[in-house]
């Protein structure tokens, strides 16, 4: 009779605690996913507003002015992370822009060009 | 199993042991992870449908505008070049207008001299001289022409290529009444000149415009703005002379 209050008594509690366990593996597991997820959309901002930035420069505008622009316009969705560098140049006939993008401890770097014929 | 326990409970009428107690807790469990990972796998869903919605909406955007400044770069660089040609004949019909006026002056001449031959064989010239200069009329109304036709095939070019996107009124808006922004001069009878007019630039630029729904298939735009928005897109392009060529370049 004693040990069976005795094991009654130890498994009170026991879903809470595996609850605790099991919320902290779940909220690791959420903030990885939602950084993933943020990771994503802002490279997919940066690439889409790096190629703004080219036909800025293709419209014979100042590249430097461009490039302010860009960084402007890429911070009003993604004020996280660090641009580290933004470059639009001219290459022949081809406009082409690279961005360094400093994000939880990883650079990510984007790539676009514009060709005219 | 289950149905040992079930036969059990039923046979002793009396309260279950602590080990059929313990197995009932240990099945009570199962699915405790399931149900854990169900608003999760939702959480997910959502997040790759909105990615999905966004990679395409940036899909749509980039592909629409990409085609539209190569079909209109591609479109100046044609009138480009007529322009050279028809700025080419200026001299050509200067040339002729000037030699018209001093075999005019000749004959007149000859005329009031009563120089028979001399009169016939001017007026021999000078109907070849007028023909010459029909001819030149004739090559600059087909260089006009030819214009006209590129902004046409332009604009029918760009529609044909955004048919298979989620596009809708592409239109143009030209800043000169013809393809050209040239100023016409008339130089004497049947002998014109062609000049860029001013500002020529700013006038010989044209616009393509066309609205469209980005996040297509996936309407989105539904959820956020309570009802179907398209959104206005274009893109300008024009000519500028540098040296002696005339190069095509997007403006603003």
């Amino acid at each position: 009779m004693k040990t069976k209050h005795r094991n009654e008594n130890l498994q009170k509690g026991q879903s809470i605690v595996e609850l605790m366990f099991i919320s902290l593996a779940v909220i690791v597991l959420i903030k990885s996913i939602l950084i993933l997820f943020w990771i994503v959309i802002s490279l997919l901002w940066m690439e889409h507003q790096l190629y703004q930035g080219l036909v800025c420069a293709a419209q014979q505008k100042n590249t430097k002015l461009c490039e302010s622009i860009t960084i402007q316009q890429i911070k009003k969705l993604n004020p996280l992370g660090a641009i580290k560098f933004l470059k639009i140049k001219k290459f022949k006939d081809a406009w082409k822009g690279e961005i360094q993008w400093h994000f939880y401890k990883r650079n990510f770097f984007i790539k676009q060009s514009l060709s005219l014929p | 199993m289950a149905f040992l326990q079930k036969k059990f409970f039923y046979q002793t009428k009396f309260k279950p042991s602590l080990i059929t107690q313990r197995l009932y807790k240990s099945n009570s469990q199962k699915g405790f992870i399931n149900l854990f990972l169900l608003p999760l796998i939702a959480l997910m869903m959502t997040g790759v449908i909105g990615l999905a919605s966004l990679s395409i909406g940036i899909k749509h955007i980039t592909q629409t505008q990409s085609t539209c400044i190569k079909n209109n770069i591609k479109g100046k660089i044609k009138l480009g070049l007529l322009l050279k040609q028809i700025l080419n004949l200026n001299e050509k019909v200067l040339k002729l207008h000037k030699t018209r006026q001093v075999f005019q002056a000749k004959l007149a001449v000859a005329v009031s001299t009563g120089q028979i031959k001399l009169i016939l064989s001017l007026r021999k010239t000078l109907s070849l001289i007028k023909k010459g200069q029909a001819l030149l009329m004739l090559k600059q109304q087909y260089i006009l022409n030819q214009s006209q036709l590129v902004k046409v095939n332009t604009l029918k070019k760009l529609k044909k290529d955004l048919q298979i996107l989620p596009v809708s009124k592409i239109q143009e808006k030209t800043f000169f009444t013809k393809a050209l922004a040239l100023e016409k001069k008339r130089e004497g009878d049947k002998a014109y000149t062609y000049k860029p007019a001013a500002n020529f630039t700013e006038r010989q630029k044209s616009r393509f415009l066309w609205k469209m729904n980005p996040f297509y298939p996936l309407n989105i735009s539904r959820l956020i703005f309570k009802q179907k928005k398209t959104f206005q897109y274009q893109c300008t392009a024009s000519l500028t002379k540098k040296g002696h060529l005339w190069i095509s370049h997007l403006y603003h």
